[in-house]
């Protein structure tokens, strides 16, 4: 998911928890009559009277819609972007008007996983080509095995981005090598003795 | 590795492992992505509040036209308003006031945490990231491996990395040592490396006394 609509979620929550929880405890007081001994002129009933009074007001419903069509708004961008887009083609060095030249996007990025995999001795879990924010991203998931040399991995992760921006000249393109140990021995030989 | 690798292909050397950034002759310099992260809770309450606020909007947009008498019907804000109008205190209102401060405050939780991360960033050009749980395995691979250790276990607690090694040897000062400076080394390839402790106890160290008394009798 994307930064920007998680934000945006994050925001609306503190906002929205804060607003429940004030509200709610004001209610917990305002129930057992402790909310009348703090603030004076506590109503001993709901009147909803100034609710009545705005229906019959007639600039109501163009106001009421203008918010409807606001929030409706803002809401269907805000579901779409946080939909994740996979990205399907990635576009080589050489398109014009006379056409295209582009690569599938997953067939790369398995490609350059598997080649990391290689490098580090161990197998591939999946390569991902995915757009976050406004930056392309290339993901290599692999495992090596637990006694790899850590400092050989890192080489290995920064040659296997040389390796992807020479085969798919696409300088703009961020690379992110994600690396984790398979599941070593001595933890379930040491439980299952 | 081979000092057959071209240079221009290589990054953040084993010898050099604080990574290195500066562009190299004819090699854009790579553009390392983030850490991964999890989306997590917040993720999915996005989702569930992206949801009602386009209900809202809709509850909206049905309210203006049924007052504007576009639209045929009730008005959901005179009945809502009709129902609430003169209600006194009550077991129930205290029972909701209860739910929802609750939930606010679990709203709020799930705003201000933090987003998980996931991995530990690797010291390297481009954006190499190690699992975080692969930690303890990788530790302990390395461990087992020092001459003198039987069996090696690894926790990660406040930031360090703890290691209990079991050693075959009564040097188990020396093992640990060489424990500790092996799992160094690796962790050095970390973009921030971590503390690493190890302790060792000598494995079975009543052999040595059991089998003389063996013999001796």
């Amino acid at each position: 998911m994307r930064t920007a609509p998680l934000l945006v979620g994050r925001v609306l929550a503190l906002v929205l928890g804060l607003l429940l929880a004030v509200g709610g405890l004001a209610s917990m007081a305002w129930s057992i009559g402790v909310l009348a001994n703090l603030l004076a002129g506590t109503p001993e009933t709901i009147s909803t009277e100034p609710v009545t009074t705005a229906l019959d007001q007639t600039w109501l419903p163009w106001a009421l819609g203008a918010a409807g069509l606001v929030l409706a708004t803002l809401a269907l961008w805000w579901i779409v972007a946080l939909v994740p887009r996979p990205v399907r083609h990635l576009q080589l060095p050489g398109s014009d008007e006379s056409g295209r030249l582009s690569v599938d996007a997953a067939q790369a990025a398995s490609a350059v996983a598997r080649l990391l995999a290689v490098r580090v001795g161990g197998t591939e879990d999946h390569g991902i080509v995915s757009r976050e924010g406004r930056t392309l991203v290339i993901e290599s998931r692999v495992r090596m095995p637990p006694n790899a040399d850590l400092h050989r991995t890192a080489a290995a992760a920064d040659e296997t981005d040389a390796t992807m921006r020479d085969l798919l000249a696409r300088p703009d393109l961020a690379y992110r090598a994600v690396i984790r140990v398979a599941d070593a021995e001595p933890h379930g030989s040491a439980r299952v003795t | 590795m081979t000092a057959v690798d071209t240079p221009a292909s290589r990054g953040a050397r084993p010898e050099q492992p604080t990574g290195d950034d500066e562009p190299r002759a004819g090699h854009v310099p790579a553009r390392a992505a983030g850490p991964p992260r999890r989306a997590g809770l917040i993720g999915a309450l996005s989702v569930l509040l992206a949801l009602a606020v386009a209900g809202l909007g809709g509850a909206l947009l049905r309210e203006a036209l049924v007052i504007g008498g576009v639209v045929e019907g009730s008005a959901w804000l005179s009945q809502a308003s009709d129902a609430l109008d003169g209600l006194a205190p009550s077991a129930t209102i205290f029972v909701t006031g209860m739910v929802a401060f609750l939930v606010g405050l679990v709203l709020v939780w799930i705003a201000v945490r933090r987003r998980s991360r996931t991995a530990r960033r690797l010291a390297a050009a481009t954006g190499a990231y190690l699992d975080r749980r692969s930690l303890v395995p990788l530790a302990e691979a390395h461990a087992s491996r020092v001459a003198g250790v039987v069996s090696a276990h690894a926790r990660i607690a406040r930031g360090r990395l703890r290691l209990d090694v079991l050693a075959a040897t009564e040097a188990a000062h020396d093992v640990e040592n060489a424990v500790a400076e092996v799992v160094r080394t690796q962790l050095d390839a970390l973009d921030h490396p971590m503390r690493v402790q190890c302790s060792a106890r000598q494995a079975l160290p009543g052999i040595r006394r059991s089998r003389q008394m063996g013999d001796s009798a």
